[in-house]
């Protein structure tokens, strides 16, 4: 048996992250993950605070000397390579005006053991095993897991509180600890996805993202100086209708969705074994309690478009950390969930991208209004990933605006359907 | 010139660089590729300035947008409101 302050189930960007941060409240932590480092990934294109969640963990020195494509925005190219909008990467200065900045692309399976590493650095202890279930105490609270050791051996950790960042695995839903998993609404999409060399770059090496119509797209992102990360995505029945293998769907797909994306791939090598990730938006929605919290993926994930994953992971591991180093410090001791406060806060932030999500698909039109012309500002503190401001700024308010009267939309014409 | 006047000619000059014969009111501008998204934007901020209402954020949408007849539709039923 061992034990520890908390215990971290997961070792990517949000378990690692979480451990960096409970080390700077002097918190010790132990790490548990299953795979050997470094390991493939998908998400590799930060938002504006994310690189600053970067920064924040002290790794922006070592990020500039590792050369991950620094990314400055993100270009949207609407059908047929029109109607693109940009969006830059902004930062808020201390009087709260905006100021050029920038943000990182990096290889994840790079980029993940940077951090890993630097968690270890700064003294969390990793184990390598893969967690398999919950201890709890006589109250029921969550108190510790147990591990399988790489040798078969099977290891008690227990911890003050235990924090699930397994990522899509989702451990602590699986274990009946925190809710059952329900579908999100970009569920039924297939994203296809490779590396390639010989890519036609950009002077500037930023995000691009290649609109072909509703939820079907595609990704740009440059992972380093020669190698390019390319993404399709589409509604599954869509991809169950193309008769080939994955390989030949991936490249043809490359060249077909947009024209502004085929011009950059005329002749590319695939580096990467061309994998696919199904069926990746879900919600978790109680994901706090007694002993326990969620950070990332492991209780929700929309949608890729617009590059929220590692954004919410890192910002989580951070606010888990502050929630934590409260609790050890006697606060919420008897409180039902003492980590109600974190989980409200971070939904916030969740539903914020989703309502981004939802008005990007539903209703082009005005979200290309409001990002050109009416709320330029508003949106680009949005895409930095600026989520957690109350009260919501009048592009958010906007966007709500909009989702809302095209929701009353649908709910009339179904009624009617039935009338 | 009536609204719908205003429309066409603004369509067909900023819009269309002076090209395209005569516009049909009912003819779907982006659809049929007579201008393109940005040029929709553009047409809002015009009828913004031009008609001097302001278009509620819920209301910039394909419906109130997608031809002559709708946008001057949609301007009565703003300004009858
Ligand atoms: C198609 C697609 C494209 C994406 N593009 C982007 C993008 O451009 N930008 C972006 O920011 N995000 C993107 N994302 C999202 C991004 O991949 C994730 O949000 C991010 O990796 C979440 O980090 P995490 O630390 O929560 O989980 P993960 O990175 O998944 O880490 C979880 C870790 O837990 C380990 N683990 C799991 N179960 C156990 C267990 N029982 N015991 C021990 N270890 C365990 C796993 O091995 C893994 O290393 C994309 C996602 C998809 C599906």
């Amino acid at each position: 048996m061992m034990k520890t302050d908390v215990v971290i189930v997961g070792g990517g960007p949000g378990g690692a992250a979480t451990a960096v941060f409970l080390a700077k409240h002097g918190i010790q932590s132990i790490i548990i993950e299953k795979e050997q480092f470094p390991r493939f990934h998908i998400g590799e294109s930060m938002t504006g605070e994310c690189g600053n969640m970067v920064r924040a963990m002290g790794l922006e020195e070592e990020m500039l000397k590792r050369n991950h494509p620094v990314k400055y925005g993100v270009l949207v190219y609407g059908q047929g390579g029109n109607n693109t909008f940009w969006v830059p990467v902004m930062k808020r200065d201390e009087q709260g005006n905006l100021q050029d900045s920038f943000t990182w692309q990096v290889r994840r399976s790079d980029f993940d053991k940077m951090v890993l590493d630097h968690a270890i650095a700064q003294g969390a202890t990793l184990i390598q095993g893969q967690a398999t279930k919950v201890l709890r105490a006589e109250d029921g609270a969550v108190c510790g897991v147990q591990v399988r050791l790489a040798d078969g051996s099977v290891e008690e950790i227990h911890a003050e509180v235990v924090v699930d960042a397994s990522g899509a695995a989702t451990f602590l839903s699986n274990a009946g600890v925190a809710s059952k998993k329900e579908r999100g609404k970009y569920d039924r999409q297939v994203a296809v996805y490779s590396h390639v060399k010989g890519a036609i770059r950009d002077e500037q090496d930023n995000t691009l993202i290649f609109y072909e119509k509703k939820n079907h797209w595609g990704w740009f992102i440059p992972i380093d100086a020669e190698t390019v990360s390319i993404g399709v995505v589409a509604p599954s029945d869509y991809y169950r209708a193309y008769e080939g293998d994955m390989r030949s769907y991936f490249l043809q797909q490359m060249h077909k969705i947009n024209p502004e994306l085929s011009k950059r791939v005329p002749d590319v090598e695939l580096v990467e074994e061309v994998r696919a990730t199904s069926n990746y938006s879900y919600h978790v929605k109680q994901f706090t309690g007694k002993g326990f919290l969620c950070v990332g993926d492991s209780h929700r994930f929309i949608d890729p478009i617009f590059s929220f994953g590692l954004h919410f992971a890192l910002t989580e591991a951070r606010l888990a950390a502050q929630a934590i180093a409260g609790y050890m410090n006697g606060e919420n001791r008897d409180a039902e969930n003492p980590f109600a406060d974190y989980q409200a806060y971070s939904e916030l932030g969740m539903d914020v991208i989703e309502d981004l999500v939802d008005c990007f698909w539903e209703n082009p039109l005005s979200f290309a209004f409001f990002v050109h012309t009416r709320y330029v500002d508003d949106f680009i503190d949005l895409f930095a990933g600026r989520v957690y401001q109350d009260p919501p700024s009048p592009g958010l308010q906007a966007i709500r605006k909009v989702n809302a009267k095209a929701r009353a939309k649908k709910t009339a014409v179904s009624a009617q359907a039935y009338a | 010139m009536n609204t719908v006047e205003i429309l066409k000619q603004y369509i067909k000059e900023e819009l269309m660089n002076g090209a395209g014969g005569d516009l049909d009111v009912n003819e779907n501008l982006l659809a049929s590729g007579i201008i393109d998204s940005l040029g929709v934007l553009r047409l809002v901020s015009f009828v913004e300035e031009r008609f001097n209402i302001e278009v509620p954020d819920e209301d910039v949408t394909l419906d109130n947008f997608q031809s002559i007849q709708a946008i001057t539709d949609y301007l009565t039923q703003l300004q009858s409101a």
